[in-house]
């Protein structure tokens, strides 16, 4: 029995060298492999002979999705090499999100097979294995949707399962969130009713669940319920759906307002429960907030809206431990590289960082067309100061260069000023780039402080000097101003802002922003899109792109965006 | 033109322009490190390369030579496997163990553009297949035992941290 196994282990020997009674013992498998391996090794290459790394290469060129997990399980070798890419992929996805080096890939509908998702915006989305599901939100016609799609992410294309069953109302700003073989649908919004008029947004409390095997809808009637319900936020942790804020209608009042209520779903029993907090600071009342899971009993808000005019930036973790849930305030290191509007901009949490999607800031950008999120500082005591100092947040300027040094402006009649007065040194600083500002301002500090004819021809000089950089800042401007008209075609374009949450559940919680360094390779601002992290990449999906050549509201259709969009690493390298 | 002579592993000597050959980094480090003459008598030794795949190798590489080099943001595209060229298709219609050698030839002569195109070729072969379909597209033993075959099938999601 040994001898026949290593003769056919070792494959030195042919079938014929073999005494009879091994032949026979050994399978007619046995022989046809070896069969194989001899003609094998008579000239024909196989995928074996390839090193490991060209194999882990050819792997890389797949969609991380089903197709690897099938080649995971076609043998050892190939399972090794599978862990490899899955775990090199990730690590560079982690590492372009760190260094702000990532790659927008579009997939516009014209690049798909049919069938082509509609155009919407403050639809939801979820991602559960291959795909990703994609319900309801807005259409340009001032009307919901009811309709639910797939996208396969294997081969990005979508269908749209026909589903049995009690569809819920068409609606927007629901959640969507994924447990076990269902997915679970909650809340939203949807316009009034034509007739009669004057109405308020209609909002839902319905939930549904839609169970994915059988494709049918469920509606899921509860005894207790949340008050209805849109914008808010959702996690699934271990078997409760949690929900926080939202924009809520409480049955007895008449208007809309910004909840900052915890409402908890047990996923197995159906049953709603409202969750009460220690009392203490929480955060205010809000919506389109973004809501990340950080560990079994943390969950992380950060930004949205409490309403016009008042955008949060904040950040709280909800600790989910005993009776009374606690809320613990995050402190923000890095103000000046946050992103402006972390309300229709949704982040995702990709590793220890959220990732927020928003306009790349210029450095020549004025600071001002950045409303003041004045609700975000509430707790200061002069909010006209906070206002200010929002606004002019800008590191690159030398306070001492616009004289704002102790004398705070309106910020309004400063940008203006700014705009119109004689050429001098605020303007300089403002328009020319910073090298030059830097080498201006120490000459003019002298001229200040010794102010001596002796240095009268050295003055003059300095003063021509002055006036030819003057003239030269002008001519700069002037160039980008056509410049900028001629691009006037271009939407200003997308990058990301990245929080680090790394020290989030430390004794002194923060969060820090990094320093943005977005290559300007994004798509054009959108807003009201979905933002779902897939394997080793990030998928964007719909809504408005905001572009201020469409002028009226009569173009929303060319605006909404049924496109998708890959954020990923650079490409694998062998 | 300067020429340049390339000898295969069966010692097979190709005489073709530097250009072309000059698309192999591996031959064009070696010809910078060496400082081999352009007008060089000796021929390259390429000990990897045997002469049918070298000749593969070689028709691939004329007929890409104009080809204009990758656009700077190339990397900003996403590695599609669904954009080969109707000549490349052709050219890789091969049975797999010439595929297999040409992968190997364009790695070990640094082809970037070669390795490319045939590896995609691979994979287009490996998506939308079960396991068992690829172990019978490229002849390859199951390893697994029962029971790791089970635990394989049970951890069969990407592990990706929360």
């Amino acid at each position: 029995m040994e001898a026949e196994c290593s003769n056919a282990d070792d494959g030195q020997l042919s079938t014929e060298d073999l005494p009879e009674e091994v032949l026979e013992l050994i399978s007619s498998e046995q022989v046809f492999r070896m069969e194989a391996e001899c003609s094998n090794s008579s000239g024909q290459l196989s995928i074996g002979d390839l090193p490991e790394e060209v194999l882990e290469f050819i792997l890389s060129l797949l969609p991380p999705y089903g197709d690897l997990n099938n080649c995971m399980r076609v043998c050892r070798k190939w399972r090794r090499c599978v862990l490899n890419v899955a775990k090199t992929k990730q690590r560079n996805f982690q590492k372009a999100i760190n260094d702000f080096d990532i790659r927008w890939n579009l997939v516009t509908p014209q690049d798909m097979s049919p069938p082509t998702i509609t155009k919407r915006y403050s639809h939801t989305a979820v991602i559960c294995d291959d795909s990703m599901y994609v319900f309801g939100g807005c259409t340009s016609a001032m009307t919901t949707f009811n309709d639910l799609w797939k996208l396969n992410l294997s081969t990005r294309t979508w269908g749209r399962p026909l589903a049995m069953g009690t569809y819920p109302s068409p609606k927007a700003c629901s959640s969507l969130v994924h447990y076990k073989d269902y997915l679970v649908l909650f809340g939203g919004w949807t316009y009034p009713p034509t007739y009669p008029l004057y109405q308020g947004w209609h909002l839902f409390n319905e939930l549904h669940i839609y169970d994915i095997k059988a494709n049918r809808w469920t509606c899921v009637s509860t005894i207790r319920t949340p008050p209805p319900v849109a914008g808010h936020s959702v996690s699934v942790v271990g078997e409760w759906m949690i929900i926080f804020g939202g924009l809520q209608k409480p049955s007895t009042a008449v208007h809309c307002e910004k909840s900052n209520d915890i409402w908890k779903l047990h996923l197995e029993t159906w049953t709603w429960y409202k969750q009460e907090v220690e009392d203490g600071p929480k955060p205010h009342g809000r919506f389109g907030q973004t809501q990340v899971i950080l560990d079994d009993t943390n969950l992380l808000i950060l930004g949205g809206s409490g309403g016009p005019n008042s955008q949060f930036c904040d950040c709280w973790i909800l600790n989910m431990v005993g009776n009374l849930w606690r809320w613990i305030k995050v402190d923000i290191v890095g103000k000046s590289n946050e992103p402006v509007n972390v309300w229709s901009n949704p982040g995702c949490k990709v590793g220890d960082k959220v990732v927020v999607l928003n306009r790349i800031r210029q450095n020549d950008e004025n600071p001002i067309v950045y409303y003041p999120r004045s609700q975000w500082n509430l707790t200061s005591e002069d909010s006209r100061l906070s206002r200010i100092d929002l606004a002019n947040r800008r590191p690159d300027v030398d306070e001492n260069v616009n004289g704002r040094r102790g004398n705070l402006r309106n910020s309004k009649r400063e940008a203006e000023e700014h705009d119109e007065s004689v050429p001098g040194p605020s303007f300089v600083a403002n328009n020319i780039p910073e090298i030059r500002v830097s080498q201006f301002v120490p000459q003019s500090v002298p001229m200040a402080a010794f102010q001596s004819s002796q240095i009268g021809m050295h003055q003059r000089n300095l003063l021509r000097e002055r006036r030819i950089q003057t003239l030269q800042s002008i001519k700069l401007k002037l160039k980008k101003n056509s410049l900028q008209t001629s691009k006037n075609e271009k939407p200003r374009r997308l990058g990301i802002y990245v929080l680090d949450l790394s020290e989030v559940l430390s004794k002194n919680p923060r969060a820090t922003w990094l320093p943005p360094n977005n290559l300007n390779n994004g798509t054009g601002e959108t807003i009201l899109y979905t933002l779902m992290k897939g394997r080793s990449e990030l998928i964007m999906f719909g809504g408005i792109l905001k572009d201020a050549n469409f002028s009226s509201t009569s173009n929303l259709n060319h605006q909404i965006s049924n496109s998708l969009h890959f954020i990923t690493a650079p490409n694998y390298v062998i | 033109m300067p020429r340049i002579k390339l000898q295969s592993s069966d010692n097979e000597i190709f005489d073709i322009e530097v250009e072309i050959a000059k698309c192999s980094v591996t031959i064009k480090t070696m010809l910078e490190d060496l400082g081999m003459d352009d007008e060089e008598e000796e021929a390259v030794p390429l000990p990897n390369v045997n002469s049918a795949i070298l000749r593969k190798v070689l028709q691939w590489a004329t007929f890409h030579k104009d080809d204009p080099p990758p656009p700077e943001d190339d990397e900003n595209k996403e590695k599609r496997t669904d954009d080969i060229s109707s000549w490349d298709a052709d050219f890789l219609k091969v049975d797999q163990g010439t595929l297999f050698e040409l992968i190997l030839a364009a790695n070990y002569l640094d082809i970037k553009g070669l390795l490319d195109v045939t590896c995609k070729t691979v994979a287009n072969m490996i998506k939308g297949k079960a396991p068992e379909e690829i172990r019978k597209t490229f002849n390859i033993k199951n390893d697994f035992t029962a029971s790791e075959e089970d635990q394989v099938r049970k951890e069969n999601e990407w592990c990706e941290e929360k």
